[in-house]
């Protein structure tokens, strides 16, 4: 990030002509994008009957947290919310691990096939998932993963890997590498420089990755669907799809309060940590 | 050292899921299968000479449905009363991921015993050769028993390979309370389907009720998907239709029955009588809301409306069910769908699971199904007890079931061939072209289709 | 001598140490995978039977010679270019906006985000109540507005259905976009922009020949990003329209899936995958080399 340019904290003449026209625009825009949450969450807070009217109520006017309280009561809703979580945290945490030593490989070490394999990695999200799955199918049927979360955390992780990996090198690549050798004259092994040194430079870094991983595995929904069969290895996005999407036709309000619960740890997660995600992006996108 | 606590911790945590996700699924996951390989493995170890405990596997959909678990524990019980040395193992699968989970657990050696199916999974079943021929081991006096239209869905190449269960002809239910409304008699069902159309368009008239809710004179499905493709064949049925030759070729374009029921498919969509874009389950939820005039829909859709429409039993009070009007054959043509009772070709006790099929079928079990879920019986001498005739609803339903047609599905590739066919459908109501002009462009895609297998 | 050289083979075996546990874990989700899947594309292979005869390239030529390929593959093509096109012509106009003299700019920037972080799935669900035909929102909007006289059912549309999809997918891609954007706005350096205004340029002008070379390799990234997660598109198509109405957004993942999963032939499924696969990285190549050559 050398050389940025920092825009200066403007205050004065905040409200001159040509800014008018541009929060307005903004305004347009940040409205269409956020409409569609807050049309969700209405939904979600009304009862289906007052739902099945046109034109549609722009405001409600009754609320009711009924939906709510189906959800949360749903055994089955229960068991989708605990096997995401256990995917996404599983696959987060290999991921993080796996990509802080492919990262830091990359970054520092040249050796026989490294340039390879770093084609490998950047190419290796391009392959259609579709694809994969037939192969990944027969192959974790003949292991017996099939129907298992590890199945669906390995994937996740698959998924999240060669973008974690990038990330991990870019934010590497800009920390100096005179600390280390410092380091390492005063003895210390590779292993260890790697821990003390380079690892709390690179906070940010692990943020952006952590919140990216964590989003890949909780966004997963082909895998969900097609590796796990039984209602009880359900995860959230194919069990909402299994579940409410099939009675979408008359219970609405459910469904959107499915929905609703089933993003709010994310958001909020991601609302805390966006400035790391963002930063990260800058980084391992832009400057990969 | 901080973030070598993290990463430490992030490593422990991705072990401890691991495992925690490994030892979880050995104990919740790849269940069916696990549950059929440890009972065949059982079964290995008891040659089938020993009569003395037999454990049968028996896949099935009802046992995981709260409408019809009730059913399915008392039926179990009254067999294993019955038989004491036989135990019923349950292998219960959703209906969505029934077919798969069979065939899956199937091809990797482990078939259930006892197999439940409908119209469209026996073909699949029936052409993985995981199934046996039933003439035999049920018996003449059962398979002779069998309706003949039933008898002639689960024949292939001249055998017997499914045994009819219950079937579900789909009739017509009309909303008595829109009937009046529209100024028609709310008692006077329409009886030939000119009657139906002009029916459908006086309620369709009424346009919407005090909420804004648009009202539709009838429901036909008709959204991309294999259940349109279903009501489609019907439709034609009713227009002189007939699905196949005696090659077996897909026909459906008997005469000029495809371009009628395409165009009252048009008009009905067209005029606003019919909602467009809608699956079956849209309309049911619109009939039990009291936006849809008509619908021809299974017996099950008792159960449905109470639910949808919120009001329980005191909802059936504003409808009536009747036969499907009378069209260009002069009799009342329409579709069932079933479920039906299969045998693995590979099971160790083929005797003790006939034994269970029999007993299913039988006037005991049917009577106690038929009490706690309305369900009917594909054997005419049960359909016609008076335990099973017991009010209206029954009668229609058993009345139906005398001029009801099967789906074709002798051939593997019949779900994919109605799903093109529905093609026909959401073409004919989506867009203006010429209907002879879509029958061409979709038709012998379908007939390929339906050869292919 | 001897002592370095020694310390540069270690260090060698450590770097490869250290990549270890990704190349493992990559090969046997991704390569191994893909090596079957390709195998069985040369295979009769059924889910219905064990035995998978090779077949050489019948499953090619029966998807080259049919139609349903093709379908797909132009139904594919338009819908990542119409989606990308437009994700990324609006990702900048909000970048623009946002990297303007205004407050609360990070406040601006993570609403914007929301979208993003937003299952694929929930946002499916979210347009389906949108778009409902009776009783939806966008009805009631086009028609009070007076718009329409006539409710659109924009998913049962022959003509509209991809566009639905398109929607979809463009809201909850384009603040990614938009927000990788104005990332690459604030590493421009200033002195260029003051260097075009000592010359009297106009905004457009120093648009056009400083922000937009400036943003190139920022823009081929975005454009990558996008291409290669709408190309492969599952979700959307599925929950939205599972292909329909008539075939209308049959694209090749659907396409795949359902040979594959639904008619289960593997084998053709795989061939579909595999040609598709080949496309995608014949697209994402160059693209690739654009962002990696600019940026050094």
């Amino acid at each position: 990030m050398k050389g940025v340019y920092r825009l200066p904290t403007v205050r004065r003449h905040l409200l001159n002509r040509s800014n008018i026209g541009v929060y307005v625009l903004l305004a347009v825009i940040l409205s269409l994008f956020l409409f569609p949450v807050y049309w969700l969450v209405s939904v979600s807070l009304q009862t289906n009957d007052d739902l099945f009217q046109f034109p549609p109520q722009w405001v409600p006017f009754k609320l009711t947290m009924q939906s709510y309280k189906g959800v949360l009561l749903s055994a089955n809703f229960l068991t989708f919310y605990k096997n995401t979580a256990i995917v996404a945290a599983g696959s987060t945490a290999l991921s993080i691990a796996v990509s802080i030593l492919a990262g830091y490989g990359l970054s520092r070490f040249r050796f026989r096939g490294s340039h390879l394999l770093l084609v490998f990695f950047l190419s290796s999200q391009m392959f259609p998932a579709v694809t994969l799955l037939i192969g990944l199918y027969t192959l974790y049927s003949k292991l017996h993963l099939l129907n298992t979360l590890l199945a669906l955390m390995l994937a996740a992780t698959t998924t999240a890997l060669p973008f974690s990996i990038m990330m991990m090198k870019t934010f590497m690549d800009g920390i100096a590498g005179e600390l280390e050798e410092a380091a390492e004259v005063d003895g210390a092994t590779r292993l260890k420089a790697l821990i003390h040194i380079v690892l709390p430079l690179t906070k940010p870094g692990i943020m952006a990755v952590t919140i990216y991983c964590f989003l890949v595995a909780w966004d997963d929904f082909l895998f969900g669907m097609t590796l796990v069969r039984d209602l009880n290895m359900r995860t959230l996005s194919p069990g909402l799809s299994l579940t409410f999407l099939g009675e979408l036709s008359t219970n609405w309000s459910g469904a959107a309060a499915a929905a609703v619960t089933a993003t709010a740890p994310l958001l909020v997660l991601f609302l805390f940590l966006q400035r790391y995600m963002v930063e990260g992006l800058t980084a391992g996108g832009v400057k990969e | 050292m901080k973030l070598w606590k993290i990463v430490t911790l992030s490593l422990v945590t991705a072990i401890l899921t691991i495992v925690t996700a490994c030892s979880g699924s050995s104990n919740n996951g790849a269940k069916p299968v696990n549950q059929a390989g440890n009972v065949s493995k059982d079964n290995q170890q008891q040659p089938a000479s020993s009569e003395e405990n037999i454990e049968l596997t028996f896949a099935n959909w009802i046992s995981t449905e709260d409408a019809t678990k009730d059913a399915y524990n008392q039926l179990v019980e009254g067999f294993e009363n019955a038989h004491p040395n036989i135990k019923i193992k349950s292998l219960g699968i959703p209906f969505n991921e029934y077919k798969d989970q069979v065939l899956i657990a199937s091809t990797g050696g482990n078939t259930p015993d006892v197999l439940m199916a409908n119209q469209s999974f026996t073909p699949a079943f029936g052409n993985a050769n995981i199934v046996q021929p039933l003439e035999t081991i049920l018996g003449g006096d059962i398979i002779d028993d069998i309706l003949p239209s039933s008898k002639a869905g689960v024949t292939f190449n001249g055998k017997v390979i499914a045994m009819p269960w219950a079937p579900h002809p789909n009739a017509l239910f009309w909303n008595k309370t829109l009937f009046a409304k529209a100024g028609l008699d709310p008692n006077a069902p329409p009886k030939t389907w000119d009657e139906l159309l002009k029916y459908a368009e006086a309620v369709a008239a009424l346009k919407q009720d005090d909420k804004g809710n648009p009202i539709y004179g009838i429901g036909e499905a008709n959204k991309t998907g294999a259940y349109t493709g279903q009501m489609l064949l019907r439709i034609t049925l009713s227009h002189g239709g007939k699905f196949v030759d005696d090659q077996g070729k897909l026909i459906v374009n008997q005469g000029s029955a495809l371009v009628e029921s395409l165009q009252y498919l048009r008009d009905i969509a067209n005029k606003n009588v019919a909602p467009v874009g809608a699956e079956i389950k849209d309309l049911r939820a619109m009939f039990g809301t009291g936006s849809l005039g008509m619908l021809v829909n299974g017996d099950f859709g008792r159960n449905t409306f109470r639910t949808t429409s919120g009001k329980g039993e005191v909802f059936d009070k504003e409808w009536g069910v009747t036969t499907v009007p009378v069209g260009a054959t002069g009799r009342s043509e329409t579709v069932f769908t079933e479920h039906q009772l299969l045998i693995s070709s590979s099971t160790k006790h083929a005797e003790a699971a006939a034994e269970f099929v029999k007993y299913l079928v039988s006037k005991d079990a049917m009577v106690l199904y038929h009490k706690l879920n309305g369900v009917m019986s594909s054997r005419a001498s049960v359909a016609s007890l008076p335990e099973l005739n017991e009010d209206d609803y029954a009668k229609v339903f058993n009345e139906q079931m005398k001029t009801a047609s099967p789906f074709p599905t002798g051939n593997p590739a019949f779900e994919q061939a109605m799903k093109e066919t529905s093609n026909l459908t959401v073409l004919a109501t989506t867009t203006s072209e010429d209907i002879p002009a879509i029958i061409a462009k979709i038709l012998p895609k379908l007939q390929e289709l339906y050869a292919a297998k | 001598m001897s002592i370095k050289w020694s310390r540069t083979l270690k260090n060698q075996a450590f770097g490869m140490l250290l990549v270890a546990p990704a190349t493992l874990l990559l090969s046997v989700t991704i390569l191994i995978p893909l090596a079957r899947s390709i195998s069985t594309s040369f295979r009769g292979a059924s889910l219905l039977s064990a035995e998978q005869p090779f077949i050489g390239l019948a499953n090619y030529k029966a998807l080259l010679s049919g139609q349903e390929f093709y379908h797909a593959l132009s139904i594919t093509l338009r819908y990542v270019a119409c989606t990308v096109g437009i994700e990324i012509v609006l990702g900048l106009v909000s970048a623009l906006l946002l990297n303007s003299r205004i407050r609360f700019r990070a406040f601006f920037r993570s609403i914007l985000l929301i979208p993003w972080a937003i299952p694929t799935l929930v946002a499916a669900l979210v347009f389906l109540l949108i778009y409902q035909a009776d009783y939806g929102v966008l009805n009631g909007l086009l028609i009070q507005s007076g718009l329409t006289e006539k409710k659109l059912n924009v998913l049962n549309d022959l003509n509209l259905a991809l566009y639905g999809i398109m929607g979809v997918a463009i809201w909850r891609q384009t603040p990614l976009a938009a927000v990788m954007t104005l990332a690459g706005l604030q590493g421009v350096p200033r002195d260029w922009y003051e260097a075009a205004t000592i010359d009297g340029a106009s905004k457009l002008k120093t648009f056009l020949y400083i922000t937009l070379p400036a943003l190139k390799p920022v823009l081929a990234n975005v454009t990558l990003l996008m291409v290669v997660a709408n190309f492969q598109m599952f979700t959307l198509f599925y929950a939205l329209t599972g292909g329909g109405p008539a075939d209308a957004t049959q694209s090749l993942a659907i396409y795949t899936y359902e040979t594959a999963f639904q008619a289960y032939d593997l084998g053709k499924g795989s061939a579909i995958g595999v040609i598709w696969m080949l496309l995608l990285l014949l697209i994402a190549v160059p693209l690739n080399r654009v962002a990696h050559r600019s940026m050094s």
